[in-house]
């Protein structure tokens, strides 16, 4: 037990030093951002949702509340998410033999890193389970104190940030960056940017005070185009998508 | 911080733990995942991410101090975070120094 232990908490250092200094960009930018939220808020978000990506678009959302419907937020969700309703399925096998209270916490804590970590494992049994469930909890931890610790700083920064809010931009850059170092990522991202930008140009020209809502015709054209172009952009990449 | 926002993050809260449990919910047994959801799930990670990347980029346009300098601003910070990330991989490195240039240009 003790030597799982240490294999798992080694094994999630780099994950400690991702989640830590991402925890605390998005603490800061959070309180920085948004009116009235302080480290219990970030605390809140980071417990429940613990997922960079949403929490960076989350950010901006919450900022300008006002003109995210319940239903526009669920589907910004969703879209931003998708990713973590594929994960389960390398997993489910491994899964189903665990007690359901450390099955539940870990599909609810299976982030992309904890997922390259446990599905990557070639642990077996019980040895596998208990390895997976250290390494959900350390994950779950770092990004947990991360974030409570930047929100607390993030109250007493009183120099200019003007500008701070471009960190977001940049972490999906980040993203997006390490996503099309494979090949077949990039026509997909291609054609997820291209249709933002469209309907962005579309709603500024014709619908200037409801921008927000082009997020919405964004999704529809890209999910319609990627599954027009399915057949062409499967044989480019042949096995892989 | 409005009853609204705190929806907002319950909402998301939800959304992310329901897509987390689909695949243990019904592809627990035999059933195989249907190609075509299999395919979305494959290409929408990285077209949704770069929606999110026009989407914020457009949102730092609206900054009112910067005004006409924020296009070029926000697409040479852009350039910084995408070439740094591209030949260092490291994410942090990335963003702040995106993030330094952006606040020092605008």
């Amino acid at each position: 037990m003790k030597k799982l232990f240490r294999k798992a908490f080694a094994d999630s250092l780099p994950v400690l030093m991702g989640y830590l200094s991402m925890g605390i960009a998005f603490g800061i930018l959070l309180a920085t951002q948004v009116k009235g939220a302080n480290f219990l808020t970030a605390a809140m978000m980071s417990f429940s949702t613990i997922s960079g990506s949403m929490q960076f678009a989350a950010v901006e959302m919450l900022a300008n509340a006002a003109s995210y419907t319940l239903l526009l937020t669920a589907m910004l969700a969703v879209l931003i998410n998708i990713r973590y309703a594929m994960y389960g399925i390398s997993l489910v096998r491994y899964f189903a033999n665990y007690p359901w209270y450390i099955r539940y916490y870990l599909i609810w804590t299976l982030t992309d890193e904890t997922y390259a970590l446990e599905s990557s494992t070639t642990l077996r049994g019980r040895k596998r389970m208990y390895y997976s469930l250290l390494v959900s909890s350390f994950d779950h931890l770092y990004w947990f104190t991360g974030s409570v610790i930047g929100a607390a700083a993030g109250a007493f920064i009183t120099f200019d940030t003007a500008g701070i809010d471009f960190a977001m931009t940049a972490l999906f850059l980040v993203v997006l960056t390490d996503l099309v170092r494979h090949k077949a990522n990039r026509l997909p991202a291609l054609t997820g940017g291209l249709s933002t930008l469209l309907a962005l140009i579309f709603f500024v020209a014709f619908y200037p005070d409801a921008v927000n809502r082009m997020l919405l015709a964004a999704m529809a054209l890209m999910i319609a185009v990627l599954l027009i172009l399915r057949k062409k952009y499967q044989k480019k990449y042949g096995g892989t998508l | 911080m409005t009853l609204h926002q705190y929806t907002l993050i319950a909402i998301m809260a939800v959304v992310v733990i329901v897509l987390r449990s689909i695949p243990f919910v019904l592809f627990s047994g035999k059933r195989k995942v249907p190609p075509t959801l299999l395919y979305l799930g494959k290409v929408l990670t990285a077209a949704a991410i770069a929606m999110l990347v026009v989407y914020s980029l457009y949102g730092n346009l609206n900054y009112p101090q910067a005004g006409a300098k924020n296009l070029p601003a926000g697409l040479l910070a852009s350039a910084v975070t995408i070439i740094l990330h591209w030949f260092f991989k490291n994410p942090l490195i990335s963003i702040i120094a995106g993030t330094a240039s952006y606040m020092f240009l605008i």
